[in-house]
């Protein structure tokens, strides 16, 4: 589904990515681990073409991603839902006009069954309808980060891809947008990309992990396999799970 | 220089994708129509009252000429061209760059930094045609209405006045207007509106769309689009004047 292949980017001769390569097969949940600044944003924005890359070759369902025009990059685009950081709703619009922004320009659909994906989207990040007419300033950060995901899934992507979900969370919070991610990939058949430094995430969730370090993958394997790793760095986030 | 002549050849670069993008016309209409809307509906009781002020300074600046002259009755008809052709326009171009252009680049600034552009993007969507282009059209037609709205509260301010300072009548203020309001005076004041607001727009769009660098980046944004739009209105306003008057000299050279 998607193949990664000696991926180089740097920001004004500052190497951030260096080398990468890693393949993610259909359906599987692979988990980017590594501290904070080591490119695994910039990764994921490689991935479908938010940043260009130096050199290297990133394939999605056998399409070189650096290759496409911008108009091609859309159109996958269409096919890729990405969860950001932040939860990058649009302060102006309502919650229900947020989540249908993408139905409303791609599809031609009823009013009505936007309104029954929005619900049904709403449905699978846990959220009640009553917020739909409320703006995003007027819900609590948690439950905007669950909006975001929501305009995401309503699109029906096959590809997934998380940047810090859990980021300024609570613990119970978070263990509930874990449970979400994997529930999600189960039910929509997804393959997705969670980027996170939380090894207990990692745990959870992943089907696969990627490690990375100054730009450079130090663990690419399952995640049963990470204990035997030798790489300090991976020894100290292991033991954070194991406590 | 060299930063200058990167900076102008990057907005004239942007301008010219936007002018692109209006032509292929894949904007949404009801976003422009909604722009429109907001702009002037924000914008013209700020511009309405600015106008009514400038109208009536107008009046008190020239009563002082003419009173000299015993030609108060020609008031009217010169504070208005006046008004028409240089004021009103530089007004609402600077009544604009402080309201629309400033809040215009802060509004994408911080779409541009909490990464909602991005989230266009990755909906299959363009945030240049999605977000910015409406934007972009939006002061330019605006800004039209505005000028017709500030340069009518203009001729009242200098109406009500003349009436009250100069004890020159409504009748005979507004008698001479036609006589000095040539239909280049009033061309000169649409172009001159046109000129600015194409200038507002393509500064605040572009510097809100490639702000970087945080919270900080989005105040720099704001900074550079009030000074670069208000230098290059007065620029901009010292070449189409010049070219205007070369105009009335030819026109009235082949009458």
């Amino acid at each position: 589904m998607i193949q990664v292949c000696r991926l180089i980017k740097s920001f004004s001769d500052q190497p951030i990515l260096n080398e990468i390569s890693f393949d993610v097969r259909k359906g599987q949940i692979l988990f980017v681990l590594g501290q904070s600044g080591t490119g695994k944003s910039v990764l994921l924005k490689c991935l479908i073409g938010l940043l260009k890359i130096d050199s290297g070759e990133i394939l999605i369902d056998q399409q070189r991603v650096e290759k496409l025009s911008n108009s091609e990059l859309l159109d996958l685009r269409k096919k890729c839902g990405m969860v950001f950081q932040q939860p990058a709703l649009f302060d102006s619009l309502s919650i229900e006009e947020n989540i249908s922004y993408g139905l409303v320009r791609h599809f031609k659909l009823s009013r009505q069954e936007q309104s029954d994906r929005v619900e049904k989207a709403l449905a699978s990040v846990k959220l009640d309808q009553k917020i739909l007419n409320l703006k995003p300033a007027q819900v609590s950060y948690g439950m905007q980060k669950r909006i975001s995901m929501a305009r995401t899934l309503v699109l029906q992507p096959e590809i997934l891809l998380f940047d810090e979900p859990t980021t300024g969370l609570d613990p119970v919070s978070t263990t509930a947008i874990n449970r979400l991610i994997l529930d999600i990939s189960k039910q929509y058949n997804t393959t997705s990309i969670v980027v996170s430094h939380d090894m207990k995430c990692a745990y959870q969730i992943a089907d696969q992990i990627l490690f990375l370090e100054k730009g450079r993958v130090i663990f690419d394997d399952k995640k049963e396999k990470i204990g035997q790793s030798n790489h300090p760095l991976v020894k100290s986030f292991f033991s954070e799970v194991r406590i | 220089m060299t930063r200058f002549l990167d900076s102008l050849g990057h907005h004239v670069l942007f301008f010219l994708q936007l002018v692109r993008l209006t032509f292929k016309s894949q904007f949404r209409r009801q976003d422009l129509l909604m722009q429109i809307w907001t702009i002037t509906n924000q914008s013209l009781p700020t511009i309405i009252m600015a106008g009514f002020f400038v109208g009536a300074v107008m009046t008190i600046q020239f009563t002082l000429q003419l009173q000299d002259f015993g030609a108060l009755s020609y008031l009217g008809g010169l504070a208005t061209s006046g008004t028409f052709r240089e004021v009103g326009p530089l007004l609402i171009g600077f009544i604009l760059c402080g309201k629309v252009g400033a809040f215009t680049a802060s509004e994408l600034g911080t779409m541009k930094i909490t990464e909602q552009f991005d989230a266009i993007l990755c909906m299959g969507s363009d945030p240049i045609n999605e977000i910015v282009l409406p934007r972009f059209l939006g002061i330019i037609i605006s800004s039209g209405f505005l000028l017709v709205g500030g340069l009518f509260a203009s001729i009242l301010g200098g109406m009500v006045l003349g009436a009250f300072y100069t004890n020159v009548s409504v009748e005979e203020y507004l008698r001479h207007i036609p006589r000095f309001l040539i239909g280049i005076s009033i061309l000169s004041g649409f172009l001159k509106s046109l000129v600015f607001s194409i200038l507002l727009a393509v500064v605040c769009t572009y510097q809100g769309y490639h702000v970087t660098g945080g919270a900080k980046g989005v105040g720099r944004a704001v900074v550079k689009t009030a000074v670069i739009s208000m230098v290059g209105i007065v620029t901009l306003d010292w070449l189409t004047s010049f070219s205007m008057e070369i105009l009335i000299q030819i026109v009235k050279e082949a009458r």
